[in-house]
């Protein structure tokens, strides 16, 4: 059995949507509270890739060193609970 | 996320600002490779990015459903690799043929349409993932009807291993060798008195492979948010369960009332013969007392599901500021449609569905229960008797915290061990435990026994207590790293420090290192191969970074050595580092040859050498063994390695630059002292190493001239320590260098060739014992080296090891081939800066403009290497993979092999 060479995780998250009304009041809404962590999640990978792109821009060792990484955000799975027993979002980022 | 290297895994789950429910981590089988080519089969990227290899992006289905399965005991012990593959190539077919047989379904009873729509099911896409929790193989299926997902999971766990032996003939003969599966049968047929079949098709042909799934449901977040439903179609049965703050309950149930009285989305129909199938961990929801065909709650369609959902979390939660709901569970049931292969699996199980481990496993428990105290058998050479242990230790003084502890701790793990869910989870422990019983029980009050008789103290002192405790805390750590998620049933949140869940079966592969240097200290130094009780070592994941052993000195290391390694977690996924745990191995090997006088020391005795020059000599030793493992007799790659692994770790980053030139000029001489002996005498498996060094060390200044040249030569490997002026690369470091080695030689020159033989003579028992003993070292490390070139370039693991074909050889040969194919990838370039530059001020990465910089960096305190280059990265994670999953099925032998250890001494014992 031959291996790609790329891994993936998936990490489920509990978005929290039902304590945020308590830790904050501005989030009317379960839906908004739900997006929010969405985003966030999103932000976090692409500093993520953001970074190595960085590091990339840094590394002018070569010409044709510098490949196109991709930054890519795919779908996150809305999950919580509801549509099963575990975590709240369901991460698959491209 | 897909990602190309091992460090974000980290990055990501640690900066979540919600709360971790779970991480999975999964490597990526090629689909082709397993012979899979249906067009419903796609890669991860393809299904969550809806993209093909082009970059082009399609319209993709909305709703994703993840299930993980767990294998079968009698697959994970012995050759969990060969099975694991099978099992993929079976879940493919049961895929096709569930595809094919709802495509019927639809077709020839058309008044069956509500549950299915044919575009649904030529819509539907799956990737296949090899997990590294828990469970060992991941299904996601992304499709617009959740009963599609329903069907495949249902036939999927259907699968019996007959299904294996149809798409791989070999795995019966894998069976046949196998000493876990002969010993478990023979085991099994005293206790039933069945006949013995050889075939294993008589015997477990209709067992199930997989143990446990466990499923999960999803909606993509703009079918969710967006209310993009058009697409979806299908049947839910769902029941929330809410949570509602104490004081808030009956406005909310009139709020519930009020919401569901406008509504009129909600259909229910009257759907085909059908059964009901209860998504999560568990497979069926009934309410007690009812049949269990009655409809709990009525199916409605999948839209109507997301409307009434939606509404659920926006307007009950959202009208009050989120103080009404604290917690939201949903129970989901799907319409499992009456298929062709479902009716198929619906029969009786016959004679061949038999549950093997569980009555050898049951029986096994009684063992370590029964009363056997006092009494002599030959069972206690290999198991653990709950009763001895309990008497024995109270009599020396442990105290009685420690020894309820470790009571407790025993406790679990007979229970878990012979538990046919759990076992093959804690095998790799077993030789810890029952070193550590052995101890408690029987070395240690015989020692305190004749310290009284000689007028000494008969209790353990603090020193001891510290020693048992540092030991009892590490199987404890390991014990609960295994067990962290092993059960089925319902998981808590990943509240780990040292790493999030989902790395069950790379602690599996890290250890199987481990044990294959162990095993060479038992095979070679001890002579005692089968005596499971001699040692017992284990790796500890730890805070601290790098890799560090310890070693307990209780005083009856004759005949128990206990140890463990601390190891940070980052050295887990970086197969570079597995190398160091052949380095502690053979740390075990010296101070077993010391101890028992095959090492002598010239000059002086054991107890007047001085701590360092013994700490000197033992660096040597286990440098030379290392040395003939890893890389043969060719230091040219030996030695750039070690000072790369020594420059990325944590011990030069000293705060006293002094300290760095003193611990560098160390490191350089001993690394010297080992390359300079493989310049004068070559290894041959014909030849004693009877090499006495007497010329090519007698004269000095020569010697000198050697390390001078040495020291110039792989400087550059160090010489980026320390900022100008104060660099390792100066003259003022250079002149106390020299001046340090031609003192240190002189001391260390009359007990030099004595290592030498000893550790080379070791090494040629190894290879006489465990590899061959025809053909020449060269022959047989090319032929090694051959397979490992072969792996890497590939991304294909080995998962037979040509050169031991006897089941129960040390695949340690091998293993160094793969490690040290994996060095000459890892080599640098002596012309491009080797470190990663970082401010020394804030830490930050700041590559100067023009300086050429090698593409794999060694940064300091980090595991492995740090690279920005896309490609090598991709492929340098695809030879980690390969080596892990290498790791991972060697793993599964040796617990193989100490599953039927464990049987065949109680099977002696009833004899």
């Amino acid at each position: 059995m031959v291996y790609e060479q790329e891994v993936a995780l998936c990490l489920a998250l509990d978005a929290e949507w039902t304590r945020r009304g308590t830790v904050d009041s501005n989030k009317t809404s379960g839906l908004e509270a739900f997006s929010e962590v969405f985003d966030h999640l999103r932000a976090e990978c692409d500093k993520y890739f953001g970074r190595v792109k960085q590091y990339l821009d840094d590394l002018e060792i070569a010409s044709g060193l510098r490949q196109s990484i991709r930054i890519d955000s795919g779908p996150i799975f809305s999950n919580r609970r509801a549509l099963s027993s575990l975590g709240e979002a369901i991460v698959w980022l491209g | 996320v897909i990602v190309d290297d091992f460090d974000p895994i980290h990055h990501l789950s640690a900066q979540s600002r919600t709360t971790v429910e779970q991480v999975s981590l999964a490597f990526l089988p090629n689909l082709q490779s397993l012979g899979i080519a249906a067009a419903l089969f796609v890669p991860l990227r393809q299904l969550l990015l809806g993209e093909s290899k082009s970059g082009v992006r399609g319209e993709m289905p909305g709703l994703l459903t993840f299930t993980k399965l767990k294998l079968d005991g009698l697959a994970c012990v012995g050759g969990a690799a060969r099975f694991q593959e099978a099992a993929f190539k079976v879940v493919a077919r049961k895929i096709e043929a569930v595809i094919s047989d709802l495509l019927n379904y639809v077709k020839k009873n058309p008044e069956r349409y509500p549950l299915f729509a044919e575009r649904d099911i030529s819509e539907c896409l799956v990737s296949l993932l090899d997990l590294q929790g828990t469970e060992e193989i991941g299904i996601l299926i992304r499709a617009n009807n959740y009963s599609i997902a329903a069907s495949i999971i249902a036939a999927v766990q259907h699968v019996t291993y007959d299904d294996l032996f149809v798409v791989d003939a070999e795995l019966k003969q894998s069976l046949i060798h196998s000493d876990a599966y002969t010993e478990s049968l023979l085991r099994y047929c005293k206790l039933t008195t069945q006949p013995i079949s050889e075939d294993p098709s008589d015997i477990i042909g209709d067992n199930h492979v997989f143990r446990w799934s466990n499923s999960v449901l999803a909606v993509a977040e703009d079918v969710y948010l967006d209310e993009k439903l058009e697409q979806l179609s299908g049947y839910v049965s769902a029941q929330a369960e809410l949570r509602i703050a104490c004081g808030h309950q009956v406005r909310l149930y009139k709020r519930w009332e009020d919401a569901w009285k406008e509504s009129d989305s909600i259909s229910s129909k009257d759907l085909p013969k059908h059964h009901r199938c209860l998504i999560g961990n568990n497979d069926l929801f009934a309410a007690i007392g009812t049949p269990l065909a009655a409809d709990a709650s009525p199916f409605i369609h999948a839209r109507d599901f997301i409307v009434a959902h939606r509404k659920i979390v926006r307007d009950l939660v959202g009208d009050h500021k989120g103080r009404d709901v604290v917690g939201l569970d949903t129970r989901i049931s799907l319409p499992l449609p009456e298929i062709q292969c479902l009716i198929k699996s619906s029969g009786e199980f016959g004679d061949r569905h038999c549950a093997l481990l569980c009555r050898v496993l049951g029986a096994l428990k009684e063992s370590f229960y029964e009363a056997s105290e006092g009494k002599p058998s030959k069972r206690e050479l290999v198991a653990i008797n709950y009763a001895t242990l309990v008497n024995s230790h109270r009599a020396y003084g442990l105290p009685v915290a420690l020894r309820r502890s470790i009571e407790n701790l025993y406790q679990i793990f007979v229970t878990f061990i012979t538990n046919p869910l759990l076992f093959d989870c804690l095998l790799d422990l077993y030789d810890s435990f029952l070193s550590f019983y052995r101890l408690l029980t029987k070395e240690l009050p015989h020692r305190l026994k004749l310290d009284s008789l000689n007028n000494r103290f008969s209790t353990i002192d603090e020193r001891g207590i510290q020693q048992v405790a540092a030991y009892a805390d590490a199987i404890k750590e390991a014990l609960e790293q295994r067990m962290e998620s092993a059960h089925a049933g319902a998981r808590p949140n990943d509240m780990g420090v040292l790493f999030r869940g989902g790395l069950a079966q790379v602690i599996f592969a890290g250890d199987a290192v481990l044990k294959c240097g162990v095993g060479f200290l038992r095979k070679v130094v001890l002579n005692s191969r089968n005596d499971l009780s001699a040692v017992g070592v284990i790796s500890q994941s730890s805070l601290m970074p790098g890799i560090r052993s310890h070693l307990l000195r209780l005083g009856v290391e004759k005949r128990v050595r206990l140890g463990f390694l601390e190891v940070d977690v980052a050295h887990l996924f970086t197969p570079a580092s597995f190398t160091e745990y052949f380095h502690e191995a053979f740390h075990l090997v010296f101070d077993e040859a010391f101890r028992n006088g095959e090492i002598k020391f010239k000059g002086s005795s054991a107890s007047e050498a001085s701590s360092v020059r013994h700490e000197r000599l033992s660096e040597i030793y286990v440098h030379i063994l290392h040395h003939v493992f890893l890389a043969g007799q060719d230091s040219k790659q030996y030695i750039p390695f070690q000072l790369c692994r020594f420059s990325d770790s944590v011990r030069c980053s000293t705060k006293d630059f002094h300290e760095t030139v003193m611990e560098t000029t160390e490191v350089m001489i001993r690394l010297f002292c080992v390359s300079d002996a493989f310049s004068a005498s070559r290894i041959n498996q014909s030849i004693e190493p009877e090499q006495s060094f007497g010329e090519w060390w007698d004269d000095e200044s020569e010697v000198l001239n050697r390390f001078k040249l040495f020291f110039e030569e792989h400087l550059v490997y160090v010489k980026e320590f320390g900022e100008a002026p104060h660099n390792v690369n100066s003259p003022a470091v250079r002149r106390f260098a020299f001046e340090s080695f031609a003192e240190i030689f002189r001391q260390l020159k009359p007990d030099l060739p004595i290592i030498w033989k000893h550790a080379t003579a070791a090494f040629l028992k190894f290879l006489r014992t465990e590899v061959s003993l025809e053909e020449s070292l060269d022959d047989l490390r090319a032929k090694a080296d051959c397979v490992a070139r072969d792996s890497l370039k590939t991304f294909t693991p080995v998962v037979t090891h040509p050169l031991q074909v006897k089941g129960d050889k040390n695949p340690m040969f091998l293993l160094c081939s793969l490690l040290r194919v994996y060095m000459e990838e890892l080599a640098l370039d002596n012309s491009r800066a080797m470190h990663l530059p970082r401010d020394p001020e804030t830490g930050s990465i700041r590559f100067k403009k023009g300086h050429l910089y090698n593409y794999l960096l060694l940064d300091r305190g980090a595991a492995g290497r740090f690279c920005s280059h896309p490609e090598i990265r991709a492929r340098r994670l695809g030879m980690q993979v390969c080596i892990l999953k290498t790791c991972w099925g060697l793993s599964s032998v040796m617990r193989g092999r100490r599953l039927a250890l464990l049987e065949r001494a109680q099977f002696f014992d009833q004899n």
